[in-house]
């Protein structure tokens, strides 16, 4: 596989967690996932700065693998592919989405 | 904001589905060209020996067009792996082209056939219909309203943020679908947004026929027509009259060789000879674009006489955005991840123009079962016709390809007009089927419409697949193992567009009966 196409690719996996993280922030798409656990403000927080971390680093792959104008377009699609792949996900198999984002429930922990 | 989205997009929604859908085409139109033009079917890459331009090809032009005003050579590239010549003659600059194999030089067959290049991308931007540009302010009036589209159902989308991802695929039909729409349209806004703005800006010259007369006042009033001073100096593209003297063609290859020394080797791609006998005769260098978004449109101009430059055009920063524009639409530079993205965000589009129509007919369903619906009806019968309707006559176009004779003339008409015509007469006969399903039964007809033109659709991909492999022996397991990638890619497209219709057809057979027991349970 060429260095280009391999960026490609990283950069598509960032933008996969980065949007997937920023579904988990959403408190329905959360309780899709791990049910049973209450979303808290400084989760949000969280995966929200996780996600625009991953987006941006999702930009500097892209970046690294093709000229500029090449890059940011290239970027802005895989926005849209992995948009789509998350939202597919979360309609489809939420659970997932789980292990990007562990946490455990009321019960489980209350068993420890 | 709501109104404008309803009614932009039932009026002018079928006529976006098929610019979308053959945009969409036009984005692998070269790789369409090989499955349709076998004898094509050949590989070139950059590290091959180009002919040589004052050994092999000046005799090819010389026993072939000795007198022809203009003479174009078009050097194989990868996505075009032949060889072009096309010979001016005194009326029209490109009367008659010959394509040759790019190593031994022997003249390929005819393709018989214009291809995607030569339909689908001109059907994209212009419907075909050429006389007075009718069907290009057609297609800027559906792209003006698909901006339109675009800003107003970003407005109107009561949950933009809080349902981004939400897809609710096993709720009823109408959530599922106005889910599909929403999500895919938002996903897909900034490749739609900018691929219908750079699609109006490339146009600039139809929406704008007059400005050149404004700018370029002096000039008119010195005899030169407006258009020519424009294109001259924008554009590059300028005409020297000839001397009417006998003038001997200097060698070409010194000619590439300088103008390389400048744009990098192997850049040229397209040599243009104007007057090659005449003393006053010029030779017209351009290169390709395939490292940078931006449209290269730079050329090198020589005296065919003496060899010597006698002018080097160079766009300016205004042209070149212009260009830069212009190349993100044509996607003509190589980045084979960019190319499939731009092909699956024109089918995602196609997806939200088509689901865009479901949701209205559908949301306007209850009331129409009872009371009946003229514009249901009027909109079932369009979105079959627009949707179904527009695949099947591509899948015509292609079969016809594959299946007519091999003959210039066929029924009295070129074999390309026939291809053509295949393409409208399965559009026509895919219309009437739609109304009379639709006549027939105002309430259900549109369901098995759909299922029975979805069916339609997959017999029809899977026979373009058969077809290609028994008149060109090219199987699909043949091309994928020789890594023939446009046959294969062509076929394996084929048959995921039977695989979805098929799927398609199977829900809309499971749907018939319960909508016929909802009926029942209503009266």
């Amino acid at each position: 596989m060429s260095d280009a196409a391999l960026y490609s690719l990283l950069a598509l996996l960032l933008a996969v967690l980065g949007f997937a993280w920023l579904a988990l922030a959403l408190p329905n798409h959360w309780r899709q996932v791990h049910q049973g656990v209450q979303q808290t403000a400084s989760r949000q927080v969280a995966l929200r700065s996780g996600a625009s971390l991953m987006l941006g680093l999702s930009l500097v792959c892209s970046l690294a693998g093709d000229s500029p104008a090449m890059a940011i377009l290239l970027w802005l699609m895989l926005l849209g592919v992995a948009t789509l792949l998350v939202a597919l996900t979360l309609s489809w198999r939420a659970q997932w989405l789980a292990p990007l984002w562990p946490a455990r429930s009321q019960a489980e922990r209350s068993a420890d | 904001m709501g109104e404008l989205h309803t009614w932009a997009g039932v009026v002018l929604g079928v006529l976006l589905f098929a610019v979308f859908w053959t945009g969409s085409l036009s984005v692998f139109d070269k790789e369409i060209d090989r499955w349709m033009m076998p004898s094509t079917r050949l590989h070139w890459d950059d590290s091959m020996q180009r002919p040589s331009l004052d050994r092999d090809i000046r005799l090819l032009l010389e026993q072939r067009a000795a007198n022809a005003p203009v003479w174009t050579i078009i050097l194989p590239l990868e996505r075009t792996p032949f060889l072009t010549l096309t010979y001016g003659s005194e009326e029209s600059r490109k009367s008659s082209r010959d394509l040759f194999n790019p190593i031994t030089l022997e003249p390929l067959a005819k393709p018989l056939t214009l291809g995607a290049s030569g339909f689908i991308y001109p059907f994209h931007h212009n419907l075909t219909l050429r006389y007075k540009n009718i069907g290009a302010w057609l297609v800027g009036i559906a792209g003006m309203a698909m901006l339109c589209l675009l800003v107003s159902g970003v407005v109107i989308h009561r949950k933009l943020f809080s349902e981004f991802f939400t897809l609710r695929l096993h709720r009823a039909f109408g959530r599922s679908t106005l889910d599909v729409h929403n999500v895919a349209g938002v996903a897909l806004l900034p490749f739609h947004l900018l691929i219908t703005l750079s699609g109006l800006i490339v146009a600039f010259a139809i929406y704008y026929p007059d400005a050149p007369q404004h700018t370029y006042r002096e000039q008119v009033q010195s005899g030169v027509s407006a258009e020519r001073a424009f294109l001259g100096e924008a554009l590059g593209r300028i005409r020297l009259r000839a001397a009417k003297q006998p003038g001997e063609l200097a060698p070409l290859e010194p000619m590439v060789t300088k103008a390389e020394q400048y744009w990098g080797p192997g850049s040229v791609y397209l040599l243009r000879v104007n007057n090659p006998k005449d003393a006053n005769g010029n030779v017209l260098l351009r290169r390709t674009s395939h490292s940078s978004v931006t449209k290269d449109i730079d050329n090198f101009r020589f005296a065919s006489v003496s060899g010597e430059v006698i002018g080097r055009f160079q766009a300016s920063a205004t042209v070149n955005t212009w260009n830069f524009i212009a190349g993100l639409h044509y996607i003509q530079f190589r980045h084979d991840a960019l190319r499939w993205l731009y092909f699956l965000g024109g089918l995602g589009g196609c997806v939200v123009i088509a689901t865009g129509l479901f949701f209205w007919t559908q949301a306007r369903r209850k009331k129409q079962q009872r009371h009946g619906h003229l514009g249901v009806s009027l909109l079932d019968t369009l979105s079959v016709a627009g949707v179904c309707g527009v695949i099947l006559a591509t899948l015509a176009f292609l079969l016809a390809n594959r299946w007519l004779p091999m003959q210039e003339q066929l029924f009295g008409l070129g074999r390309a007009r026939v291809e053509i015509l295949s393409f409208y007469a399965l559009w026509l006969v895919a219309s009437a089927h739609a109304v009379w399903r639709v006549m027939q039964d105002p309430r259900l007809g549109y369901l098995h419409a759909w299922r029975e033109q979805c069916t339609a659709i997959a017999l029809l991909a899977v026979l373009a697949v058969l077809a290609n492999w028994l008149t060109t022996g090219d199987h699909l397991l043949a091309t994928l193992r020789s890594g023939n990638g446009p046959v294969a890619g062509t076929d394996l497209c084929l048959l995921a567009a039977a695989a979805l219709a098929l799927l398609a057809a199977h829900k809309l057979r499971r749907r018939v009966p319960q909508e016929e027991t909802l009926e029942v349970a209503h009266v």
